[in-house]
């Protein structure tokens, strides 16, 4: 028969692998085998977690009762006891309690103890769900050094875990997601319950970065798992949190979540929780439907349980949302109140900072004060632009804009109703391509990213059939190529917008800058600069346009394709007409105040992917789509390039004539072709020459922008890829299919191969946002190489060489 | 003979062994095509082709499908708007057509033809068939999108 200490031993290790029925059941097995005093308290103590997490956590503090009446006479023994009475009062929301126990008992634990590690973590937890972040963090390195004591691969990795979860908390993502990377695959190695868990985390940190789309799959697989292996509370927690990611996209799809979940866990007892998953039901429901006065009574009683539970963060939350909504239905009073007690200072999070400055904002346009509005809007976007910066990652700078997306649209329409020119301005430049506004950092070169591109590039030669085993691989590289370059750190810094008057200077008398605004839902503008005028322009309402917009890129890449006569005659009038219309929109009405003037162009988001230098009022003429006038002043007046370095990919017929002509014009250009025309050899390429030219077919990808590709002999050149760039070319050539195409992200941000030349350091991007025909671009580009390597500046080259025909390529950045 | 065809062979040996078709069906489905006779007024286009290349062009990835029936040609774009949405662009020559119906199951949608140019913002995935009114009645047969 098995003594008392091995059937204890082997529940641990039931216990340690998530198998709590079978814990349970060795456990009671020991008690009836005669253990002494001591070995009885500490199965008892054991058991007790165990019924617990089975669903009986009243019983389980029965047994903590049970073991200190046995009256061991030992501190270690009533500490043992103490902590695991904390843990069950932790798993019931009972932080308070938790927290004290924890303290009172965590000293006496021996050191190098199991014991002792479990409740660092533990305490971790409860610091964490008190919301005192930096302690929680101290607690979970000091775990993870007596994890790796222990020599507990599995404890380390979940401490490291648990670091980075709190680093999360003071919004730290950078750091955070280091931790959990760095954990992921120890923790991948044990039950399937850790690896939900760990996901569940991530999608956390996802959520942060503004990529809740990625987050709520995750939670929903997680959220099976738990529920499969009966984990009701953690399964719920899970839930709670992806009913919170859909709050931001599908109100009506969090509050059914939100509403389930929430009776879920008073079904388990579990009321803190429930509390908790409240605040999404009453935040969904505001978000819906203007609220009503029982809803105003019923969160502010919301905001009174939560406090009683210590839940403070929740309840300011709940408060900074219900001012919003109070002011929406005209209680300025209850805003008032609601603001007040739901104040953040600088140790709260950033949504809460944010939030707090639209509710404020929302509360000076009720009262008519809209430069008092825009003051709060000002301070909301430069604490995410302070934020942003932390980044090194262009793919995460752009989606955490949406945590700004709100702020940006109010003030645009402030700026629109107020009218000055100055106002429209200022907005336009603070609204749109939020990430062109912080300063790049070259990140260091990562040599296991670069291999992971290079086996992508092995596997995107032929697209793998989806399901197969190549498929999954190439999926899983490109995540893991995405997620390590969202832990480069930012410089920190970010650009201060320009003033009027500076840009009004640069301008001088031959540019005009053309910034088109959309106010965010049903009208397009455009404020027009010039040495004679600043005027804002009302194009009208954007629907027709968007419509009209929509079917361009198929007439452009149709047109550029080999058509029979009869067919491309129908297709080149198609294209035309549109031309005109998309014209007649959008410059015809500026054409007077422009004159004849070269145009530096900001585009609203909306307008990703115009031919500019197509339409009627531009052809021949300069023009470069800048990001915003504040970044073209800062990068314009570019120098003669002195070297220039030409690569031809393969499959395109007149790719090397256009190489070599062009390449010809340059002394000394060296020319990449054939088998030389290498992903390595361009990179290497890049890093020594001014100007880079690539001919080679191009492929933008919707999904995952900065996949989008430039085909070289060994595979595509992918934006990620420029991130291996020591020093970056001034000017870049893409002579190559909708390379300049971008992804809408949030309305006004946009990322794309052309966004990561830019964000990497090149001045002048020339490309195509559509197909473009192998004769004309051969033709063209060697025009314009012509012209640039006489000293024309890009953008006055481009539109000399296409002035009698005309095509869809497009100077970015700063054109001169 | 394709080095195919001795499967096909084997494999229509097995069904009419295991599973042969109810020795009416062939006539009956005979009869219920031309009693529907939806065709009568349409002459049928015929399929010339379905590229994801753009013939000339640095690019790739959009599907390009063309039908023709004596001097007219049809030319498709077709988009993918995301898994179960697409967008369909149409150019159309020397058939005079003036409208175009589109249906997909029992669902029908019309677009006018402007110079020979139509477009269909968003259609579900899947089998779709369109008929051109104009000069001549056409058809395409019925094509995946």
């Amino acid at each position: 028969m098995l003594a008392a200490q091995e059937l204890h031993r082997r529940g641990l290790e039931h216990l340690h692998q998530w198998r709590f029925a079978s814990a349970r059941r060795e456990f009671r097995r020991a008690l009836t085998r005669d253990p002494s005093d001591e070995l009885r308290a500490r199965i008892l103590v054991s058991l007790a977690l165990v019924v617990a997490e089975l669903g009986e956590p009243d019983a389980g503090l029965e047994l903590c009762a049970e073991a200190h009446a046995i009256g061991v006479d030992s501190p270690e023994i009533t500490a043992l006891i103490t902590s695991q009475e904390a843990a069950l009062h932790q798993r019931r929301g009972e932080y308070e309690r938790s927290l004290a126990l924890y303290e009172q008992s965590i000293d006496d634990l021996p050191d190098g103890s199991l014991e002792l590690a479990n409740s660092l973590n533990d305490l971790g937890v409860v610091r964490l769900r008190v919301g005192d972040f930096a302690a929680a963090e101290a607690d979970f390195a000091r775990t993870a050094a007596a994890f790796e004591e222990l020599g507990d691969a599995i404890g380390h990795a979940t401490a490291l875990h648990n670091r980075g979860y709190a680093a999360m908390r003071r919004w730290d993502l950078a750091a955070a997601l280091r931790l959990m990377e760095e954990a992921r695959p120890v923790l991948a190695e044990g039950s399937q319950v850790g690896l939900a868990l760990v996901d569940q985390d991530r999608a956390e940190a996802l959520i942060h970065a503004g990529m809740s789309s990625e987050a709520v799959p995750l939670l929903t697989s997680s959220a099976a798992i738990l529920g499969r292996h009966r984990h009701h509370q953690m399964r719920a927690e899970c839930e709670f949190v992806a009913a919170r990611a859909m709050l931001a996209t599908d109100p009506q799809r969090a509050l059914r979540l939100a509403r389930r979940t929430a009776q879920r866990l008073r079904r388990i007892g579990s009321e803190s929780w429930a509390l908790r998953t409240e605040v999404v039901v009453a935040v969904a429901e505001a978000r819906l439907a203007p609220v009503s006065s029982a809803w105003l009574e019923r969160t502010d009683r919301l905001a009174g349980d939560l406090r009683g539970h210590h839940l403070d963060h929740e309840a300011q939350l709940l408060d900074l949302n219900a001012a919003r909504a109070a002011t929406g239905i005209g209680e300025v009073d209850v805003a008032l109140a609601r603001l007040e007690r739901g104040r953040t200072s600088e140790t709260d999070s950033l949504t809460e900072r944010l939030l707090e400055r639209a509710a404020l904002c929302d509360l000076e346009l009720a009262a008519d004060r809209s430069s008092e509005a825009l003051v709060h809007l000002r301070t909301g976007l430069d604490l995410l632009h302070d934020w942003q910066s932390s980044f090194g990652s262009l793919d995460m700078m752009s989606s955490v804009v949406g945590h700004g997306r709100g702020l940006a649209t109010t003030g645009i329409r402030i700026a629109l109703a107020d009218g000055d020119p100055e106002v429209v301005f200022e907005w336009s430049e603070r609204a749109r391509a939020l990430t062109s506004r912080v300063v790049p950092v070259r990140p260091p070169r990562d040599d296991r990213a670069a291999a992971d591109l290079m086996e992508i590039r092995t596997l995107t030669v032929t697209e793998p059939e989806p399901g197969t085993a190549e498929a999954r691989r190439l999926a899983e590289l490109r995540e893991r190529v995405r997620r390590r370059a969202w832990l480069d750190a930012g410089s920190g810094e970010v650009h201060q917008i320009s003033d009027l008057e500076d840009v009004e200077r640069a301008l001088g008398a031959d540019t005009a800058l053309v910034s088109y605004l959309w106010d965010g839902d049903a009208r397009l503008l455009a404020l027009v600069v010039t040495d004679a005028v600043r005027q804002l322009v009302d194009l009208g309402p954007s629907a027709p346009l968007v419509r009209v917009l929509a079917g361009l890129r198929a007439d452009l890449d149709v047109n550029a394709s080999v058509l029979g006569d009869a067919m491309a005659r129908v297709v080149r009038l198609g294209l035309e007409r549109r031309l005109a219309d998309v014209a007649a929109a959008l410059v015809q009405p500026v054409l007077d105040l422009i004159g004849d003037r070269r145009v530096v162009l900001a585009q609203a988001g909306i307008l990703a992917g115009v031919p500019w230098s197509m339409l009627p009022g531009l052809v021949g003429r300069p023009v470069t789509v800048a990001s915003g006038a504040t970044r073209w002043l800062a990068v314009r007046g570019l120098p003669q390039p002195r070297s220039a370095g030409l690569v031809a990919g393969p499959g395109v017929p007149r790719a090397i004539e256009e190489v070599k002509q062009s390449a010809a014009r340059w002394p000394g250009a060296v020319a990449l072709t054939d088998g030389d025309a290498t992903v390595a050899g361009t990179l290497e390429l890049a890093g020594r020459v001014d100007l880079l030219h690539v001919s080679a077919h191009g492929r933008h990808a919707v999904e995952n922008p900065l996949f989008s590709g430039l085909l070289l002999a060994d595979g595509p050149l992918f934006g990620y890829d420029l991130d291996q760039l020591a020093e970056v070319p001034e000017v870049v050539v893409l002579s190559a299919c909708e390379v300049g195409r971008s992804t809408q992200r949030w309305a006004e941000e946009s990322l794309g191969m052309v966004n990561a030349w830019l964000h990497a350091g090149a001045r002048c991007v020339i490309a195509s946002p559509a197909a473009v025909a192998d004769d004309e671009a051969c033709e063209v580009l060697q025009d314009v190489h012509r012209l640039m390597a006489a000293g024309t500046p890009p953008a006055v080259a481009l539109a000399e060489a296409t002035a009698d025909r005309p095509t869809s390529f497009v100077s970015f950045g700063a054109g001169w | 003979m394709t080095e195919r065809d001795p499967i096909f062979t084997d494999l229509r040996a097995m069904y009419e062994d295991l599973d042969p078709p109810p020795a009416h069906l062939a006539d009956a489905m005979i009869a219920a095509i031309a009693a529907e006779n939806l065709d009568a007024d349409y002459e049928l286009l015929s399929l010339l082709g379905r590229s994801t290349e753009l013939v000339g062009t640095r690019g790739s990835g959009v599907i390009t499908i063309e039908f023709s029936h004596d001097e007219t040609s049809i030319l498709l774009r077709v988009a993918e708007v995301d898994e179960t949405t697409r967008r369909v662009d149409g150019w159309v020559t020397g058939a005079g057509a003036s409208h175009a119906r589109l249906t997909a199951g029992d669902q029908t949608w019309t677009a006018d033809v402007t110079d020979g140019r139509f477009e269909f913002e968003s259609l579900p995935a899947g089998l779709i068939r369109i008929y051109f009114s104009g000069d001549t009645e056409l058809a395409t047969p019925t094509f995946e999108i």
